[in-house]
């Protein structure tokens, strides 16, 4: 059972300070596309709303950094709650209900993750100049 | 309806998300029509007894559409299964009185169909909140037998509607960085899953099962997730 996951920090205002929200959606990869795709069926469930924290502290270069440090521990403490019941579930068998009034195995695995180059920069907690993908060799 | 209502209303998915299992057929038969994807004919046929009539209707279609024009989209000869995979183990309980409950009564939660088309209406058409009220304020929906009469009791009527929403539960947790704490929320995500996979409008688009697909000169066909390599690679 391929899960596919998405997620877009959303720009909300510029007024009362820069507001974003950053949700995280999910889906199955086994609906087909027609299905997946439309949005009037509404096969993509919100994961969780994460939290956004300041930028930047506007006090020092250092505490900045500090700031920024903490937000990818924070990042990384959130991912690992939300995602945890994956990590048992993906390797012990799971008997789930079916659509079609059938009960089967299922391994829910985290399998694919669609988002833009920002977003990955920004979940992976690299530069916007790196790739997410892969380590590209200098020629 | 809007992404951030729902985000707001957390539990409450709307009447969209199980409407289509009985008032939307004409819809989803276009959408069958439409799609790219043939082998579908080849799932598994659904147990609920109206949908399996939808989809002899929606072979003959397609039959007759491609007398009509010329083949112009690959059509898969032949597929290869893994033996086993995506048995059933067994009968879901309470699926068939479900089912049955639905097509008994399908203005169930409503007074008639007038009521449920009212209320679907509103829905579809995305119209807010005082649009609504006033509707009613202005004495335009007054039939004795309505079963909603403002925005907030039609919200509550699309509550109840969700058989699934059990599976639906947020969580609060908090985040503490040394000097702030923030609090964020969020469902299960296997029971998000349990929620998707349930779904009966889903039951006829779904590939239980990884298979491979050829063509008539026997190409490998990519299509849909389960067509790939990795879902085959992966089963068990």
């Amino acid at each position: 059972m391929p899960i596919i996951g998405l997620s877009d920090q959303r720009h909300l205002t510029n007024f009362s300070g820069d507001n974003k929200a950053w949700p995280v959606y999910m889906t199955i990869g086994i609906i087909l596309s027609r299905t997946r795709s439309s949005p009037a069926k509404r096969p993509i469930q919100i994961l969780a709303l994460l939290p956004v924290p300041p930028k930047c502290t506007g006090e020092s270069a250092r505490a900045n950094e500090a700031q920024q440090q903490t937000n990818a521990d924070v990042l990384r403490a959130v991912f690992d709650l939300v995602l945890a019941p994956l990590h048992q579930v993906a390797r012990e068998e799971t008997v789930m209900d079916y659509a079609d009034g059938k009960r089967r195995l299922c391994f829910p695995i985290l399998s694919a993750w669609i988002a833009d180059h920002a977003e990955h920069a920004a979940l992976q907690g690299i530069g916007s100049k790196s790739s997410p993908k892969w380590e590209v060799p200098c020629e | 309806m809007h992404r951030d209502i729902v985000c707001s209303l957390s539990v409450i998915p709307d009447a969209a998300s199980i409407g289509p299992t009985f008032v939307r057929h004409g819809d989803e038969l276009e959408n069958l029509m439409d799609s790219d994807y043939k082998s579908n004919c080849r799932l598994e046929i659904p147990d609920f007894h109206t949908a399996s009539g939808e989809i002899d209707d929606m072979q003959n279609d397609s039959v007759t559409e491609e007398v009509c024009h010329p083949p112009v989209r690959v059509r898969s000869s032949d597929q290869e299964t893994i033996p086993g995979a995506g048995r059933p183990l067994g009968e879901v309980a309470g699926y068939t009185e479900l089912n049955k409950a639905r097509t008994d009564d399908p203005w169930r939660h409503f007074s008639s169909a007038n009521d449920f088309n009212l209320a679907s209406w509103f829905v579809k058409s995305k119209v807010a909140r005082w649009p609504i009220d006033g509707f009613f304020a202005e004495g335009l929906g007054c039939t004795d037998s309505r079963s909603f009469r403002s925005a907030y009791t039609l919200r509550q009527h699309l509550d109840i509607l969700d058989p699934f929403s059990e599976y639906l539960v947020w969580v609060e947790a908090s985040i503490d960085d040394g000097r702030h704490s923030t609090n964020f929320y969020y469902p299960n995500i296997i029971d998000s899953v349990r929620y998707l996979i349930r779904q009966v409008a889903y039951s006829s688009d779904m590939g239980y099962a990884p298979i491979r697909e050829y063509d008539s000169s026997g190409e490998r066909l990519y299509s849909e997730m389960h067509t790939a390599d990795w879902l085959w690679d992966i089963q068990v």
